[in-house]
């Protein structure tokens, strides 16, 4: 038999983290990927459902829980999904030669957490267009760890992490990189 | 079969959640809500409640520590599923009192596999918490042996330090069945336990990987030990561990000795005439030795596949209800031979679930 799937297809499992602040919650991706509702600058708030709050310090404890909710996009330091990554950001399809996608390895650091993971990257590698002329403002990190940079021994992993441009102060990739798997 | 209250406001998953466990063989309870499953657990007392985290209104640590402080519902085995899975949620769902966590999704065969786990953990909780177990038989080639090892193993799993004595006289088999070379035996052991203490005595015990302790028997036929000698060195390991379970080769002063100093005897039989007649004598034996009925466990163990006593047979013939009737497993041949207890290698297989419905069955006070 297979695993339970997510019977609410269009309700994406996230874990929003601000600098002092877990939030666990449901976003309605409305048929469009995480990364887009995010990434959209004319919104500035993003609106959540059943959001589950923890205080940094104390990341497993619920403090609070309210059914609707809404994050001002300036404040997220990262978005964690949680389980299945389908509906996070749009797929590209796999391409090859010089177009090919590659994982670069990256550290990153915001006011309160590390970041360690891995970018995907294709053609030729830009730090400049990535960081600063790109229009968008959240990266993701595949295969990430967040540590909260006060409590070291804290750690939170997922298949991907979406991290606020907005948010770094720190931001260090390894400019050789490795091809990425197909798919 | 378990009676298991399941709480997630997610109804789809509820849905799936019972039909899985229904699949299982148990009897699933739901509800949506914590305080109306709070209410059910003290209404219907489940062994075990499944209690998703985030959920509005009353959450799952809410619900827990209501569990928990009602004397009515606080030995309730509790799993937190949740889809909230990092190291941080285990460590607090662990510290709120849950018994165990698992992380969504989850797949039936593993939400199954650990609510078993959790039916044996509730199960021997009524347990003594230093309990002293004899696995025996009069007759040889009953699979005396295979139900030690596969009992140490569960209970093992289940959290409880185990130590398992190999006191067969002639060769035992412990040791080769789980794959260890014995060093030190009883033989070398018993003669000086009078001057060893727990620490000195562990420190010459085997330890198998799974974390259970052994002290073999001797590879060649040896004298037995003193009987005395047999009681101080079981009650010795007593404190020291949360189950020490003496696999008895045979009779004698040895066998006397270790019955005597025994929580629980249990006594294995096939379902054969032979064996049933040897049982007779068995319970016989055990009646002029004043060993209190409520001690005495009959366990039938099926090694072959063959045409066998039927259960109402063996019960009317002995005069008693049995204990457990654990199945033929045709795989046990190979983890014998490869030194891997199915309780290890094959834990879904039919010997390891009889072995864990049997620890259910187990209890001092609940006489079969």
């Amino acid at each position: 038999m297979p695993e339970i799937p997510s019977i609410r297809r269009r309700m994406l499992q996230v874990d929003f983290f601000t600098h002092a602040h877990r939030l666990s919650t449901q976003v309605n991706v409305h048929g469009q990927p995480l990364s887009d509702h995010l990434n959209d600058s004319r919104v500035s708030w993003i609106e959540l459902e059943s959001a589950y709050i923890s205080r940094i310090e104390r990341p497993g404890e619920i403090i609070a829980d309210y059914t609707l909710s809404a994050l001002q996009k300036q404040h997220i330091a990262f978005a964690m999904i949680s389980g299945s990554t389908e509906g996070a950001i749009k797929k590209v399809a796999y391409t090859s030669g010089f177009y090919a996608k590659k994982l670069h390895q990256v550290f990153a650091a915001t006011g309160s957490f590390e970041i360690t993971g891995h970018i995907e990257l294709m053609g030729k590698f830009d730090l400049h267009t990535l960081i600063i002329a790109s229009t968008e403002r959240f990266i993701p990190i595949l295969n990430a760890t967040a540590t909260i940079s006060l409590f070291p021994t804290t750690h939170f992993s997922a298949g991907m992490i979406l991290i606020n441009k907005d948010a770094l102060e720190v931001f260090c990739i390894e400019e050789k990189g490795q091809l990425a798997p197909e798919g | 079969m378990a009676r298991i209250l399941v709480i997630d406001d997610d109804l789809d998953l509820l849905q799936m959640m019972q039909l899985m466990l229904q699949r299982g063989g148990h009897e699933a309870i739901v509800t949506g809500d914590g305080a109306d499953g709070i209410a059910k657990a003290q209404q219907f007392h489940p062994e075990v409640a499944i209690v998703d985290l985030m959920m509005p209104g009353m959450n799952g640590f809410q619900v827990v520590h209501k569990l928990r402080e009602n004397p009515a519902t606080a030995d309730i085995s509790i799993m937190i599923l949740t889809a909230r899975a990092q190291p941080v949620d285990r460590d607090a769902a662990l510290a709120a009192k849950a018994d165990t966590y698992m992380a969504k999704p989850v797949s039936p065969s593993e939400l199954l596999l650990a609510v078993k786990e959790l039916l044996v953990k509730h199960s021997q909780a009524t347990l003594p918490p230093n309990l002293v177990l004899t696995v025996f038989s009069l007759r040889g080639g009953v699979g005396t042996t295979t139900v030690a090892v596969n009992l140490a193993l569960a209970l093992q799993q289940a959290s409880r330090q185990v130590c398992l004595v190999d006191l067969c006289m002639k060769s035992g088999h412990v040791a080769a069945q789980m794959r260890l070379k014995a060093q030190v035996t009883w033989a070398e052991l018993l003669p000086q336990v009078g001057n060893l203490s727990l620490d000195g005595l562990k420190q010459v015990l085997l330890r198998h990987d799974s974390g259970v302790w052994v002290l073999p028997s001797p590879f060649l036929p040896t004298p037995p030990p003193p009987g005395e000698a047999v009681v101080r060195s079981l009650g010795l390991l007593k404190p020291g561990f949360g189950a020490t379970i003496a696999d008895l080769g045979a009779f004698g002063d040895v066998g006397r000795a270790a019955l005597a100093v025994s929580d629980l005897i249990l006594t294995v039989l096939s379902p054969e005439v032979a064996s049933l007649q040897t049982s007779a004598a068995t319970l016989r034996t055990l009646k002029a030795l004043n060993v209190p009925d409520h001690k005495i466990m009959l366990v039938v163990n099926n090694v072959a596949p063959r045409f066998s006593l039927s259960t109402a047979a063996i019960e009317k013939a002995l005069g008693r209800t049995l204990c457990a009737n654990l199945p033929y497993d045709e795989a046990q041949a190979q983890a014998l031979s490869q030194g891997s207890p199915l309780m290890i290698s094959q834990p879904d297989s039919p010997l390891a679930e009889g072995v864990r419905q049997l620890i259910q069955v187990m209890s001092p006070a609940r006489a079969c």
